[in-house]
C-alpha cells in the first residue's frame, strides 16, 4: 500500500504531510495548513495541498465529507492509515539506520 | 502583512484559481477560495496556485473529464500554444527585420534556408488554423446570435479587445519612446518598456486563454471536432518545424555573421543572438505545450 504514496512521486512528501494532519481528525484546508505549519515547519501552498487533496482523494485515501459552508473537511480512510502506516515505518527505519550510522562514525553525538 | 497587501494576495489568488480547467473549479473553487480567504497566500503560495493549475492542466488521469471535454481542452491547448508561439514568431520578426539581416541572408545560404523554415512553418500554422480554427469560431458567433448568450458574446469579444488594447498601447509607447543610441533610459524601460511588455503578456495570455472558454461553451459536431484536431496536429508540426528552424537560424547567425549576432539589438541591450536565444526557448516551451495536447488528444476515443 505504501507503493500507492510513492506512486505519487513529487506529491508524496505532501501526502505524507495531509495523511499525517488527517490522522489526527478530521480537517479542512485552512486547519490542516495550520496543523502541518505546527507538526512539520512546513507551509503548505494552497496549489500544494489541492494537488495532494485531489489525488489522495483519487486514490481512495481520503475522504471528503458534507461541505460547511465553503469549507469541506476531509477525512482519512482505512486505505489512507494503512498506506501512511507502511510509509511512515519505512520513514522511520531509515532514520533509525541512518542515525545509527551517524553516531557510529561520530557525526552526532 | 498589511492587510491591503494581504486583499491584494487574495484577489490574485483567487484570479489564479481561474486558470485551473473547468472540472477543476466546479469541484474545489469553493474551498481554495475559503482557504486563501483564511489564509493570504505570499509569494511562494502563488507560485504554487500557479504550479497546481498547470498541473491540473496536464495530468492526464482526472476521471472528472469526459472524452469529449479532455478532446477540447486537447484542441485549445494547441491552438493556445500557437498563438503563444506567434508572439515569439513577431519577437523574431522584429529582431531580424532590418536589411543586414537580408544581406547576411544573402550572403550566408543557411540563414535563408532557417529563415524560409521559419516561414514556411508560419504558413502551415496559418493554414491549419484557417481549416481547423475559423469553422469552430463560425459556429461559436452563430451560437452566441442564436442563443442570445451574452457571456459567450463577451468570451469571443475578449481575444480581439485584449488586441485592440495593446495596439493602443503599443501606440503610446512607440509615442513617448526617446530617440535611442544603444539603449532606451532606465526610466522609459520602468516607467513604459516593462508595463508594455507586460501588457503584451497579458494579451497573448487572454488569446491564448479565451479559445479555450469558448470552446468549453460551443455545441459542436464531432466532425467538427475531428477536423480541429487534424489541424491542430498540423500547428504542432508547424511549431516543431519553427522551433528546429528558430534554434538553426541563432546558431547559422552565431557561426556567419558574428558581429550581427553579438549587437545590441534588444528593448534592454540585450544582444541579437541573446534575444534570439530566449526565443527558441520560449518557442520550444510551446511546441511542448502543444505536443503534450496532442498527446491527450491521441488518448480520446473520438480522435
Amino acid at each position: 500500500m505504501a507503493a500507492k504514496l510513492q506512486d505519487l512521486g513529487r506529491w508524496s512528501d505532501p501526502a505524507v504531510l495531509v495523511l499525517s494532519s488527517l490522522a489526527g481528525g478530521e480537517k479542512h484546508g485552512y486547519a490542516m495548513v495550520g496543523d502541518i505549519q505546527e507538526m512539520a515547519g512546513v507551509h503548505l501552498g494552497p496549489g500544494t495541498l489541492y494537488g495532494a487533496l485531489s489525488r489522495l482523494e483519487e486514490q481512495g485515501l481520503i475522504r471528503a465529507l458534507a461541505a460547511e459552508g465553503r469549507r469541506r473537511p476531509y477525512r482519512i480512510t482505512a486505505a489512507g492509515s494503512r498506506a501512511l502506516g507502511e510509509q511512515l515505518t519505512t520513514i522511520a527505519a531509515v532514520a533509525d539506520t541512518g542515525l545509527r550510522r551517524l553516531r557510529a562514525s561520530g557525526g552526532v553525538a | 502583512m498589511s492587510s491591503s497587501r494581504g486583499r491584494l494576495r487574495g484577489l490574485a489568488g483567487r484570479l489564479l484559481i481561474e486558470l485551473y480547467p473547468e472540472h477543476w473549479r466546479a469541484r474545489y473553487r469553493a474551498e481554495m477560495s475559503a482557504l486563501i480567504e483564511d489564509d493570504p497566500p505570499g509569494l511562494r503560495g502563488l507560485a504554487s496556485l500557479l504550479g497546481g493549475a498547470a498541473d491540473a492542466h496536464l495530468r492526464p488521469g482526472s476521471a472528472a473529464v469526459s472524452p469529449q471535454a479532455r478532446m477540447r481542452l486537447s484542441i485549445s491547448g494547441m491552438f493556445a500554444a500557437w498563438i503563444a508561439l506567434s508572439v515569439v514568431g513577431a519577437g523574431f520578426q522584429k529582431a531580424t527585420e532590418e536589411a543586414a539581416f537580408s544581406s547576411a541572408a544573402d550572403r550566408h545560404p543557411a540563414l535563408a534556408v532557417a529563415h524560409d523554415a521559419i516561414l514556411a512553418g508560419a504558413v502551415l500554422g496559418a493554414a491549419a488554423i484557417a481549416l481547423g480554427g475559423l469553422p469552430l469560431l463560425w459556429q461559436a458567433l452563430r451560437q452566441a446570435r442564436v442563443t442570445r448568450d451574452a457571456r459567450l458574446a463577451g468570451l469571443l469579444a475578449l481575444a480581439p479587445l485584449s488586441i485592440l488594447v495593446f495596439a493602443g498601447l503599443t501606440w503610446l509607447a512607440v509615442a513617448l519612446a526617446p530617440a535611442r543610441g544603444g539603449g532606451f533610459p532606465l526610466g522609459f524601460v520602468l516607467g513604459a518598456l516593462a508595463p508594455w511588455i507586460l501588457a503584451g503578456l497579458a494579451c497573448a495570455a487572454t488569446c491564448a486563454i479565451a479559445p479555450r472558454l469558448v470552446l468549453a461553451r460551443v455545441a459542436v459536431s464531432p466532425g467538427s471536432l475531428r477536423r480541429a484536431f487534424l489541424a491542430g496536429v498540423a500547428l504542432t508540426l508547424a511549431m516543431t518545424l519553427i522551433t528546429a528552424a528558430l534554434l538553426a537560424y541563432d546558431v547559422a547567425l552565431g557561426l556567419q555573421s558574428p558581429d550581427l549576432f553579438a549587437r545590441a539589438g534588444g528593448p534592454i541591450g540585450a544582444g541579437t543572438g541573446t534575444m534570439l536565444a530566449a526565443g527558441v526557448l520560449a518557442a520550444a516551451l510551446c511546441t511542448a505545450l502543444a505536443l503534450l495536447s496532442a498527446a491527450r488528444a491521441r488518448r480520446c476515443p473520438a480522435a
